[in-house]
């Protein structure tokens, strides 16, 4: 028991030495330190080799660049400072919260543009096979037959939603039981239950003669 | 300039201060060195609101403990004028920063420390591969123990210190280089002071073994 006691004394006192050397513990423990040290020669040995480690780190000398290198230092410093300033000024003025705040609302905003614009594209790039396939089964489901060739012409036009829609909404209006007389062809000049007994090509040609004589 | 100066609030509400031109000047003394810290205080609050000629007053103050600090941590010229150039740009770009929470040596010193760390780990030193000095290290020793410190005993410290842990390092130079607290040493290196006192002693125990080892 009595060995323990004296082994927790050293470990103690080893912790306090260089305290010791620094000035930096208080009088009782110093009196504590010293009387300890007194009766043990390990710990007593201990503070020497401490006091000489750390005198010997004392003495060392500081590296000196010399009075030219401290003539040109602030000046160095301020250009640096400059250029970073000139780099961000705006940002570098903010706090670090609002420059991270700043950053991810831009990051954010900028995912979303990508994700609209990538949800935009893919509903242009529908192919024109699946263009025409939607205007035949419209004219299919509104009962029009031999409209293959009008669904054909229609497809070179299937980026311009006016003229698509002009041929479209028709057939299906008429798949839906609408009259036909409320109805009017592609182009909107003549009521369809005008033409829908005619092929393409008789369309076509009365259309010409219909847009030549509104001419 | 001075007039813009004086329309900003710091948040560290500094008022009546006496001038900052008399930082360097003043004596060690006790009330003398609470006038240097008014004084010190006021470029802070200058340099905060953008005077350049306030933080060169502070730069002056504080360069050469900076630039010895840096040459401590990463342990040649070049690197060590980089930090400390460094330094005092973070400084001065993040002056806002500074509530006063702590002294504005503290504050410089920790800016300063994070520096070298970049610093060092951008070149990715290997600085405790070996021990090259350690070869007859005892004698050396043995023989300081006599009598006075010769060149070669002080190499072997200084080689013993750069072999040290990073964070045993840093703590043994602040405090025995700089002189510095064990509070200031933990604020600046943003640890607790029993952490500091705890490296401090973990590193003279490093420097004891690998010095005096038979």
């Amino acid at each position: 028991m009595k060995k323990e006691v004296f082994h927790m004394r050293c470990r103690k006192s080893r912790r306090l030495i260089a305290e010791d050397i620094w000035g930096t513990i208080t009088p009782a423990q110093k009196d504590a330190l010293d009387a300890h040290l007194r009766s043990c020669k390990d710990c007593a040995a201990e503070r020497k080799q401490i006091g000489t480690l750390l005198d010997g780190m004392s003495q060392q000398k500081e590296h000196e660049p010399g009075e030219a290198y401290w003539n040109s230092f602030n000046e160095r410093a301020f250009v640096r400072i400059s250029a970073r300033q000139r780099e961000a000024p705006w940002m570098m003025s903010m706090p670090v919260r609002m420059r991270i705040a700043l950053v991810s609302m831009t990051v954010v905003l900028f995912i979303v543009a990508v994700l609209s614009f990538s949800l935009f594209v893919m509903k242009s790039t529908q192919s024109p096979s699946q263009y025409e396939a939607q205007l035949l089964e419209a004219m299919q489901a509104a009962g029009a037959e031999g409209t293959s060739d009008l669904a054909e012409s229609v497809v070179p036009f299937y980026h311009d939603e006016s003229v698509y829609s002009s041929v479209l909404d028709p057939f299906l209006a008429r798949s839906q039981g609408e009259p036909d007389s409320e109805h009017v062809s592609s182009d909107g000049l003549v009521p369809y239950s005008l033409i829908e007994d005619l092929d393409y090509s008789e369309r076509e040609a009365l259309q010409t003669e219909i847009e030549s004589e509104m001419i | 300039m001075e007039e813009e100066v004086g329309t900003i609030i710091h948040p560290l509400k500094l008022f009546s201060l006496p001038s900052c031109q008399t930082i360097e000047t003043v004596p060690m003394e006790d009330a003398a060195q609470k006038n240097e810290q008014s004084a010190e205080l006021e470029c802070v609050r200058k340099a905060y609101a953008g005077d350049r000629d306030a933080f060169e007053i502070l730069m002056n103050k504080y360069r050469k403990e900076i630039y010895r600090l840096a040459y401590r941590m990463v342990g040649n010229h070049h690197d060590a004028d980089d930090v400390a150039q460094e330094t005092f740009v973070k400084a001065f770009l993040s002056m806002k920063k500074f509530r006063g929470s702590s002294s504005f040596k503290t504050w410089i010193y920790s800016i300063a420390i994070n520096s070298a760390r970049d610093v060092s780990a951008r070149q990715g030193r290997a600085r405790r591969v070996e021990l090259p000095l350690m070869e007859g290290a005892s004698e050396v020793m043995k023989d300081s123990l006599a009598g006075e410190y010769d060149v070669s005993a002080q190499e072997l410290i200084a080689s013993t210190v750069n072999h040290l842990p990073e964070r045993q390092r840093e703590v043994l130079v602040l405090k025995v280089f700089h002189g510095m607290k064990h509070s200031e040493i933990a604020r600046a290196l943003g640890i607790t002071t029993g952490a500091a006192k705890a490296n401090l002693f973990h590193a003279i125990k490093f420097l004891k073994s690998k010095l005096h080892q038979a």
